[in-house]
């Protein structure tokens, strides 16, 4: 009754008709049923207090029945229940009580409210199925969706992120689909809007994502083909390209990321742009970036190189894919790119470098000679490897690594042939190389020439050998090559047998002090015929393995008793000192070397620097075979030390 | 007392013809290549490409100085020194 005066309508007048209808519709709310007669009743208080009646008893409805504390779902129930009085008092007041408690209902809540308790509803849902949770979600997406406010629909934040190997859009599709056909009556015609918009807010999700589910690839396909439905349904083209080229800029095209990892992830990328687009639209739109980006790396195309000619190599499936095979003759004739759906990866990488595939295969003659010249005769790898490649790139270009691999496969037949004569116990091994036909690093370098002599007891097996190939192969004969090749000897000092694997010229330096007792530097200068600067270097390198100790002023002889201790001990201090991996650490004994080429040169750039060190570094120092990212870091550690200062890109001392 | 003893030697040399350190006369190549014919039929050096000297003791190919010797109808000479070709023993 509070009701009735509070809104001062019926203050003086109460007719029992009145109070009959108030009593009516408690009954209705307690039991669910609706005396007879009760629309009469309201058709004679329409006629005797007019239209604003309505309002009044609608309100009262509505305050004994909806409560701030029910759920969404509990306040539609409810409006389900009164919603044939309400349709019944709308025809008689002319009002629409339907949508107006609908209203309430909304307005009991706010949008925000919906919206996370949708949320909530589908983070238990996660856990466990419940239809309940579903239903209050799409009663939520069916109020939001009444509003236009489309993008509040709590999937786009509420699907688990970083989870991309299972397809998470169909399902969604069915819910939403399942309940805007329950709630037709609030959605109506919204249900194709309603899943457009599924559409559009899991695309944008994913494409938020994208970065992460390439990564993750090929893990990641099933959130890719979910991707690739949202993007046929809506259009999401340039959201897509913006989003990817932005995270490509934040995330991997800078200084920090290691050039490997760039071309994994550009590999990852047209794997994966291919998946969501057969056109190539998007990967046309996004590698300029990338290509862009790598050519402006020193060692992209060796990295390049060695993903393509490794067995289990990144690029070496692409290699080994029959598929994807162009040969020389059909790129010659200009076909257009045959539309299949797998990209030819090998030919975009060629393509970045202006097709210019003698620089992948110049790259790969370094990689092939160090394998031969340093592996043993079997070369049943590399031989595979150089047929692939002469599939893809075509024979001609594979000639010179034809030409190597004959050479060690004549070596080994020769070897064995000689061999077989010398009865030296397979003692000496000799890789017998075409000259023209090997890349420079194959040949002398600059501070040990063809000129060094070796130790005698070396020598002897040489000449035998010698005589025997030019026995053999004549009129032909062999030029040595001292500064290539490796020697394994035992040094015995004192108690200890010292096993060494070394450079031919190393060797022989401890085969001499090992027969006699003290040398000179002028004096081992000329038994093995090199500069003073490289002998030094080496009997320093010696001494410093507890090899080689100084007797007196100049005068060194070999240790009287082998220590290694010593040296691990030494070895343990540098890496703690810098705090860093054995390896990287073992880059500061070039701490010298690169303080020498810097302060001639003034400044490089680290490719340079690299170059050098490969060409230049020789014994005593172990090989150089570190690659231009642990040079950047080494660089790096020296300028945090302020040895060094960088200035766009180029390296000089401080 | 130290010593020391030799486990494997694996060392490297290249092969080179006897006592020629220069170019082919006719086709301009290194004598331990191919001339460019033996390259576009993808022929390797030494065996495949072998070199002969002359009575003059000029070097060339044998590819070479037998097309040369092919191109001269009346007097065979040696491309250099145009003194009459012979095999060298």
């Amino acid at each position: 009754m509070s009701v009735l005066l509070r809104h001062g309508v019926v203050q003086c007048i109460t007719p029992p008709k009145f109070e009959l209808i108030l009593s009516s519709i408690d009954t209705f709310v307690k039991t669910g049923k609706l005396n007879k007669g009760f629309e009469t009743d309201l058709r004679d208080i329409q006629e005797f207090y007019g239209a604003n009646i309505g309002v009044t008893l609608y309100e009262y409805i509505r305050d004994s029945t909806l409560n701030t504390n029910d759920t969404i779902l509990t306040s539609y129930k409810k409006f389900e229940k009164f919603r044939g009085v309400l349709d019944l008092m709308s025809e008689i007041f002319s009002h629409d009580f339907s949508k107006s408690f609908v209203n309430s209902i909304e307005a009991n809540s706010t949008l925000k409210d919906l919206v996370s308790s949708g949320m909530d509803a589908y983070k238990r849902g996660q856990s466990g199925e419940s239809t309940e949770q579903d239903e209050l979600i799409l009663s939520t997406l069916a109020l939001v969706s009444k509003h236009q406010t489309l993008e509040f629909i709590p999937f786009e934040i509420e699907l688990p992120t970083s989870t991309f190997d299972e397809p998470k859009l169909c399902d969604l599709k069915v819910i939403v689909e399942n309940l805007a056909d329950d709630f037709s009556q609030f959605v109506g015609d919204w249900k194709n809007q309603m899943i457009t918009h599924l559409f559009e807010s899991f695309g944008r999700m994913r494409i938020s994502e994208l970065f992460d589910i390439i990564v993750d690839f090929p893990e990641s396909k099933p959130a890719l083909i979910d991707l690739k439905e949202c993007l046929s349904k809506v259009n999401l083209d340039d959201h897509l390209v913006n989003t990817y080229k932005a995270s490509l800029r934040k995330r991997l095209l800078h200084a920090g990321a290691q050039t490997p990892d760039i071309i994994i992830q550009f590999i990852s990328t047209v794997r994966s742009f291919s998946i969501i687009d057969q056109t190539g639209r998007y990967l046309k739109a996004i590698m300029k970036d990338i290509t862009d980006y790598l050519m402006t790396r020193e060692d992209t195309i060796k990295c390049l190189s060695k993903m393509m000619t490794e067995e289990g190599g990144e690029l070496w499936e692409e290699l080994e894919d029959p598929t994807v095979i162009r040969t020389e003759e059909e790129e010659d004739e200009e076909k257009p790119a045959l539309d299949s759906s797998k990209p030819d990866l090998i030919k975009i990488f060629v393509d970045m470098h202006r097709g210019n595939k003698d620089l992948f295969i110049n790259e790969y003659k370094d990689t092939l000679t160090e394998k031969l010249l340093k592996g043993g005769f079997d070369i049943e790898v590399e031989t595979r490897t150089v047929e692939l490649l002469k599939i893809r790139f075509g024979e001609k270009a594979l000639y010179y690594c034809e030409i190597m691999l004959k050479d060690i496969s004549d070596s080994k037949f020769i070897n064995n042939n000689i061999n077989s004569q010398l009865s030296n116990e397979d003692q000496l091994e000799v890789k017998i190389i075409s000259r023209n036909f090997w890349p420079s690093s194959a040949q002398e370098t600059e501070d040990v020439t063809q000129h060094s002599k070796l130790h005698p007891s070396v020598r002897d097996m040489m000449d035998a050998f010698q005589q025997q190939y030019q026995k053999l192969k004549a009129p032909r004969r062999l030029l040595w090559q001292p500064c290539l090749g490796q020697i394994d000897i035992i040094v015995t000092i004192g108690h200890s047998e010292v096993p060494i694997t070394t450079n031919p010229i190393d060797a022989s330096l401890l085969l001499y002090f090992a027969e006699d007792e003290t040398f000179t530097v002028p004096k081992l200068c000329e038994l093995l015929n090199i500069s003073q600067d490289v002998c030094d270097k080496k009997i320093s390198h010696w001494v410093k393995m507890g090899l080689l100790k100084m007797v007196d002023q100049g005068l060194y002889s070999i240790q009287d008793e082998y220590n290694p201790d010593q040296n691990e001990t030494e070895a343990v201090e540098d890496s703690d000192s810098n705090k860093k991996g054995g390896r990287q650490a073992l880059m500061r004994q070039y701490d010298d070397i690169v303080h020498g080429m810097l302060s001639t040169m003034d400044s490089m750039d680290a490719s340079r620097i690299h170059q050098m060190l490969s060409m230049v570094i020789s014994d005593p120092l172990p090989t150089y075979d570190y690659d231009v990212q642990e040079l950047r870091v080494y660089l790096q550690e020296l300028i945090e030390e302020g040895v060094l200062e960088i200035e766009s890109n180029m390296y000089r001392l401080k | 007392m130290a010593k020391a003893k030799i486990v494997k030697a694996r060392l490297v040399a290249n092969w080179t013809w006897n006592g020629v350190n220069e170019v082919c006369g006719i086709c301009h190549v290194h004598l331990d290549g191919c001339p460019p014919e033996a390259t576009a039929k993808f022929q390797t050096p030494g065996d495949d490409c072998p070199v002969v000297w002359g009575e003059c003791k000029h070097a060339f190919h044998l590819t070479c100085i037998t097309k040369w010797l092919g191109t001269q109808s009346d007097s065979q000479s040696c491309p250099m020194c145009r003194r009459r070709w012979e095999y060298s023993g």
